[in-house]
């Protein structure tokens, strides 16, 4: 939790450095990937325990984009990528309020770091070009140059500053929140930090929600009828 | 209108969902505007200060630069102005009952 004391690199996988950061990465998919085996891994027809706990997610977050993103097809599509994003991003968020976790060595939730939040929104980025061409076809050109040529390079900047934003967004809010709860920890000990690990939680899920909402209008703006 | 039945849910079709404004709709058009216009801004700062460096011109291409997102900001305001007055959503509020 107590970021910025490590640049802890494991090992090398070929060129790349293993850091801390990835490997919480990797927990937080392995944690993922096991609920949804244990989840699905004995289908029944009439739901029961985590099965139906998972349906019950799924029918939610379908109706759920289908009313955000106006086209059925296009939430249906798209519905897989954004819940991914919102299961990752909210447990990385929560990853640091782990009890125990300032104790482990080189320990930072990843949304805390740019490159990871980066990362995501360029996900986020290029999924929206591939709706809008995949939707429109090369129509989807047209919106560069709406409502007249001489606003591509303005069209052109906007585009850019929607990974700008997410990236600084997320990374800021959660940069700043492990910063002010280290802090904390170190001027007032226990009742303070534990105030602050509360409102996390909130501003953790808050965050997820916003950057998931965030693609999601995105995505369809980019596949909307005016393209 | 399509309706879908998923798990043994029925989702609602796509008639169903045009005429409900979500509320996640307005938080995002809410939050993208302000943040949009921010990074315009910032972007076109950066980069006029890197083109500055690199043709000796400082501050010109920073001041345009900036007078760039400030402009990529306002038409970005302009546009969901008038996806708005389109849809008939200015001053009335939106709710899940709309």
């Amino acid at each position: 939790m107590i970021f910025g004391m490590w640049d802890a690199t494991y090992f090398h996988l070929g060129p790349i450095p293993v850091d801390h950061i990835i490997v919480t990465e990797w927990a937080i998919i392995a944690v993922i990937g096991l609920i949804a085996y244990f989840a699905t891994r004995n289908m029944q027809v009439v739901p029961t325990g985590l099965q139906n706990a998972f349906e019950m997610i799924i029918v939610w977050t379908y109706d759920f984009f289908t009313q955000l993103m106006d086209k059925e097809h296009v939430a249906k599509k798209w519905a897989p990528v954004l819940t991914t994003f919102f299961l990752f991003i909210l447990l990385s968020n929560y990853s640091g309020l782990i009890p125990g976790a300032a104790r482990i060595e080189g320990f930072q939730p990843p949304t805390s770091n740019w490159n990871v939040t980066m990362t995501l929104a360029l996900i986020t980025f290029f999924s929206v070009h591939v709706a809008g061409f995949s939707e429109n076809g090369m129509h989807y050109l047209g919106h560069f140059i709406s409502p007249n040529p001489l606003m591509l390079p303005l069209n052109l900047l906007e585009e850019v500053t929607h990974p700008l934003s997410l990236t600084v967004r997320l990374f800021g809010n959660i940069f700043g929140e492990e910063m002010v709860i280290a802090y904390m920890l170190f001027m007032v000990p226990f009742f303070i930090p534990m105030a602050l690990m509360g409102l996390s939680v909130l501003l953790g899920a808050i965050q997820a929600v916003v950057f998931t909402i965030l693609s999601a209008s995105y995505i369809a703006a980019a596949t909307g009828e005016g393209h | 209108m399509t309706n879908t039945v998923i798990a043994g849910y029925i989702l609602k079709g796509e008639g169903m969902a045009q005429k409900k404004k979500h509320w996640a709709r307005s938080l995002s058009d809410a939050i993208n505007l302000a943040t949009t216009v921010a990074a315009a801004v910032a972007i076109g700062i950066l980069g006029g200060r890197w083109l500055d460096g690199r043709f000796d011109t400082e501050p010109w291409l920073t001041v345009i630069g900036c007078l760039f997102g400030i402009a990529t900001g306002m038409k970005a305001m302009w546009d969901k102005l008038d996806t708005k007055s389109d849809s008939g959503d200015l001053g009335r509020g939106t709710t899940d009952d709309d």
